[in-house]
């Protein structure tokens, strides 16, 4: 066996792999040294997402030539000259590895002059091979192009999304970007671009990114202890989402990713807040660099406190103190006459999605059908040997059975074919009795199934009805969001959805699915936009559609909803027909069910 | 307190204000009793859930001693209507009521009026003074359309309005609209652009209360004042306040189609029972039923996936080109309950394109109904 030192260009080309993976990186580590070279202005270009090219141009300080000869080498930087100072890092570039990873994975140009210079300079890298630099023309500052990202490296090419998927990336880059610097003026070319002047609010920014409606719920943040200062915008409670997508934080000006921090707002905000909703924050931390270890990461997206549990509480009394002046405002809005009333419509009834905890052993320790179903897809079988007959006799034995054909796979029959009488438990739950024994059904996750159903059975079959909207919804999302909701608009049409693009940050609903019984755009909206920010967007067409009807179905209907004895009747009726009756399109159950044995085992009928 | 009052005047003042008293257990349990006062030859009875407060003011009551009360409302309500004799001696000692009749004697235990909270009927600016009729029948004709969900979205109210020298009502869920409006001689002395959005609920309740109250005075009017919060309605023996929905409503105005290609005339009966015909087959997941126009017929069509289709026909007035535009019938059935007339006009411009049921157009009262199609099928 040899050992041999790999080539440079070999080393060079695998190192570009943790600081480049896809546009987005590139476009981030490019607008990062704008940023460090003191730009006012920002405008970026952007060519099938990057993908084919990817262009920004700023204005600030430029480079020399000698230092333009070193731009695309390898740890050559101007921001840290010795050790100690990567313990006190204040750039957002520190390791002059940028441009070089870009460089030897592209065909880059670089395009740059100083305000005291006459003349602009250029130098290229076409796959880490660095031209010589010669003079060029060009307005002071620096332009940055990236052509053909990987076209040396297939493996990595093939890896890149869709145009729009990475454009999407891109704008989610530029957006954190132009959070952290309002001084600083960002442009991005092109239709649903970004045009920001220099100097803005960041309550203007975020209106003009996120829309007005979010920032008019926006509350200032303004905390200082222990050295610490924070800052920013968190918004009110109301305006929490489905997922954290929107939790945008910063230090010392750079975006970071922490658990713990994510955490601490939770904590903020957690009396405000329903099980399921993340609150939206933008969250500016100013800190000691020496107290903060960046180089944890290539892509410096995370990084390490010092002190872990102290930041942890100042953000939480930070955004807790933020909180809080809500709550004065709230109250002497609600100190008038009536506030009774105002407090009492506030408090909505949140759907139940609970399971309830019975009792171990409450049939008996063989009694394992009561086995209450594990948290996601389980329901309740009956256990073998129960007395329950087999699962294909009893559904073959049910006249409805009979028209539905029984495939093999299922070991379930479906309890809603043998119903005979039954009950209703708070407005929610449905006591039934069975062939043998008796079922206890969430109705409201039972509606669900089977509006998911039929939706799916309509988009499978091409005719999805859809309820046109007499004033189209306007909705307001982030550029990403918007960018991914609107690249999925012809997916969305075929289950039910029209959604136009409607300038700016805003989108309009035009129309949904006309089964949803209480068709809600903004929720279904923005379900839908926690689903597609899962990352991993379904490339199938029919998986798109499940997804979407899977939040369709979550906008359609509401616990407590009293039903009538004719729409319990339809709702079983119909429920006899599902596919799969047992859980609702997210997993809960629908569905627990004793059988009479185990009913005469408890009450010691039968031993 | 100690009073001498007639059993069907008390038993009508009473009516009104139990649709305000909460049915479910609320946070308040004041809010389950009626506050009784008796003052100045006045009885003023007030209930309230804290979103609807109704009070009636009965007049002429023999007092014999001032005071004041909190009675359980159902209660109270139905002991009122079980006695027979004309006239009642209703005393309140400490808490308990006592009532002696002919035929025997009842006693209940009251509240301590101290726990009533002090409900304000502000009267602040200038009120707009409205028919009671005319304003009970605006309401009928447009709430049906707004949103019913128990939440206090904009669309979860009807909007009152006034336009010009009109008095409008209008409801919409985002998938149909219900506009009427009328001339008002008070709106003149309103400021154009005066509007208020209304919970449906205890908008209801109102017109109920109003419609008990009025009956049999068909000249009754009643004066509308809104504050920043409240809305409050001042009738000759009663006053109602509410609290309204804050919210933006929908822009609807810009989606009222005017001057559309086709316009049809129906016979009202004969609309409804075609579209009843093919409603039986639709589903929840699919209700929809396809109206074609061509020449004089209109062709109605549902089909509902294991159930079945059905197809029906009827003869109509047309004028333009016709064409198909698809609706869920629960919406056209809903503006055919509240038309008094027998013939209903159709207008619309494609299947895309909402379409407009006339019911009146006339100087005096325009009442109409717009309703979005059902389209990808
Ligand atoms: N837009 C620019 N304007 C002025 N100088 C720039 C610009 N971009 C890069 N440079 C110079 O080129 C050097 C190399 O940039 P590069 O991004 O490779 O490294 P870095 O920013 O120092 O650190 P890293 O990107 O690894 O975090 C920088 O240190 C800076 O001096
Ligand atoms: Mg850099």
């Amino acid at each position: 066996m040899v050992i041999r030192v790999l080539a440079p260009a070999v080393v060079s080309k695998i190192a570009a792999g943790e600081v480049v993976e896809r546009p987005f990186s590139v476009l981030k580590e490019l607008v990062e040294n704008s940023l460090d070279a003191g730009s006012t202005r920002i405008a970026v270009e952007l060519e099938e997402g990057g993908k084919s090219l990817l262009r920004v141009r700023d204005d600030g300080k430029g480079m020399g030539p000698d230092d333009l000869a070193l731009a695309f080498v390898q740890h050559a930087t101007s921001k840290l000259v010795d050790v100690d100072d990567l313990d006190a890092i204040v750039s957002l570039g520190f390791r002059g590895e940028a441009l070089a990873s870009i460089g030897s994975v592209a065909r880059a140009r670089i395009v740059t002059r100083e305000a005291e210079s006459a003349s602009a300079f250029e130098v290229r890298a076409d796959a880490g091979v660095i031209s010589a630099v010669k003079p060029a023309a060009g307005p002071v500052g620096t332009l940055v192009e990236v052509r053909d990202l990987f076209y040396n490296v297939p493996a990595r090419r093939r890896f890149l999304r869709t145009a729009s998927a990475e454009r999407a990336r891109c704008l989610d880059v530029l957006t954190r970007a132009a959070l952290a610097h309002c001084g600083t003026a960002f442009c991005l070319e092109g239709a649903r671009g970004m045009d920001l002047h220099a100097g803005e609010a960041l309550e203007e920014r975020v209106a003009k990114l996120f829309g007005k409606e979010l920032a008019q719920k926006a509350l200032p943040i303004d905390y200082e202890q222990a050295g610490m200062r924070v800052g920013g915008l968190a918004i009110d409670p109301d305006g929490a989402r489905r997922d954290r997508s929107q939790q945008y934080l910063f230090v010392n000006g750079r975006p970071f990713q922490d658990a713990s921090i994510t955490h601490a707002l939770r904590e903020a905000y957690r009396e405000y807040l329903m099980p399921g909703k993340f609150p939206v924050v933008f969250l500016f931390l100013g800190i000691d660099p020496a107290r903060v270890d960046v180089n944890v990461h290539p892509t410096k997206s995370e990084l390490r406190f010092v002190e872990a549990r102290l930041v942890f509480s100042v953000v939480r009394r930070a955004v807790l103190a933020a909180l809080q002046t809500r709550t004065q405002r709230v109250g002497a809005r609600g100190a008038a006459q009536f506030d009774g009333a105002r407090s009492a419509a506030a408090a909505v009834p949140e759907p139940v999605t609970g399971f309830p905890d019975l009792p171990r052993g409450l049939f008996g320790d063989d009694g394992a059908a009561s086995r209450v179903a594990e948290a996601r897809g389980g329901h309740v079988v009956p256990a073998p040997g129960s007395g329950a007959p087999a699962p294909e006799v009893s559904a073959r034995l049910q006249p409805t059975a009979a028209s539905q054909p029984v495939t093999e796979l299922r070991r379930e029959p479906n309890p809603f074919r043998a119903v005979r009488h039954f009950l209703v438990i708070h407005d929610l739950y449905i006591l039934l009795e069975t062939e043998d024994g008796f079922s206890v059904v969430d109705q409201h996750a039972l509606h669900e199934r089977v509006i998911y159903e039929k939706l799916l059975a309509q988009s499978r079959s091409g005719t999805v009805a859809v309820q046109r909207l007499l004033v189209p919804e306007v909705l307001d999302l982030a550029p990403a969001d918007k960018e991914a909701l609107l690249e999925h608009a012809a997916a969305l049409e075929t289950a039910g959805v029209l959604v136009r693009d409607f300038g700016g940050a805003s989108i309009k609903v035009e129309g949904m699915p006309a089964a949803l019984r209480r068709p809600d755009p903004k929720a279904l909206v923005d379900g839908l936009v926690a689903e597609l920010r899962l990352g991993e967007v379904p490339r199938e067409p029919h998986e798109v559609l499940e997804r979407l009807h899977s939040r369709a179905c979550r906008s359609a209907i509401m616990a407590g909803d009293r039903l009538t004895e004719v729409e319990i009747l339809a709702l079983l009726e119909a429920a006899s027909k599902l596919e799969h009756p047992h859980n609702c399109p997210h997993g809960r159950p629908t569905v627990l069910s004793y059988s009479s044995a185990q009913l005469e085992r408890y009450f010691k009928r039968r031993v | 307190m100690k009073i001498l009052c007639d059993r069907s005047r008390l038993a009508a003042g009473l009516a009104p204000i139990m649709p305000a008293i909460p049915v479910k257990e609320t946070a308040k349990p004041a809010m389950k009793f009626v506050h009784i006062e008796a003052k100045d030859d006045k009885l003023v009875l007030q209930g309230s859930n804290m979103e609807l407060s109704i009070e009636v003011t009965i007049d002429s009551v023999k007092i014999e001693e001032p005071g004041r009360a909190l009675l359980p409302a159902k209660t109270f309500f139905a002991l009122i209507n079980e006695v027979t004799d004309p006239t009642l001696r209703i005393e309140v000692v400490g808490n308990r009521l006592t009532l002696p009749t002919s035929s025997g004697k009842f006693e209940m235990v009251t509240s301590s009026a101290e726990d009533y909270p002090d409900l304000s009927f502000v009267a602040d600016g200038k009120g707009l003074e409205i028919a009671c009729e005319r304003f009970a029948q605006q309401v009928s004709a447009t709430e049906f359309a707004c949103a019913k969900e128990a939440a206090r979205y904009a669309t979860n109210g009807v909007l009152l309005s006034v336009i010009d020298d009109r008095f409008a009502t209008v409801a919409t869920d985002g998938r149909r609209l219900a506009f009427m409006s009328a001339k008002c001689e008070g709106a003149a002395d309103i400021e154009s652009g005066w509007q208020v959005l209304l919970p449906h609920k205890s908008l209801q309740a109102t017109v109920r209360a109003i419609t008990a109250l009025t009956s049999g005075q068909p000249n009754a009017t009643l004066t509308i004042f809104v504050t920043a919060n409240m809305a409050l309605f001042v009738l000759p023996q009663a006053r109602v306040a509410m609290t309204v929905i804050q919210g933006v409503f929908p822009d609807y105005l810009s989606a009222i189609p005017r001057g559309c290609k086709s316009y049809i005339e129906f016979n009202k009966a004969l609309l409804e029972a075609n579209v009843r015909r093919t409603t039986v087959m639709t589903d929840d997941s699919n209700p929809a039923v396809r109206l074609v126009f061509e020449g004089s017929q209109a062709r109605f069509s549902s089909e509902a996936a294991g159930l079945g289709a059905a197809e029906t026909a009827m003869d109509v007035t047309m004028q333009g080109p016709g064409g198909t535009i698809v609706f869920n019938p629960a919406f056209i059935l809903e503006i055919l309950k509240v038309s008094k007339e027998d013939l209903v006009h159709f207008e619309f411009d494609d299947e895309n394109s909402p379409g407009k049921f006339v019911l009146s157009a006339d100087e005096e009262l325009e009442q109409l109904y717009v309703i979005m199609p059902i389209t990808g099928l």
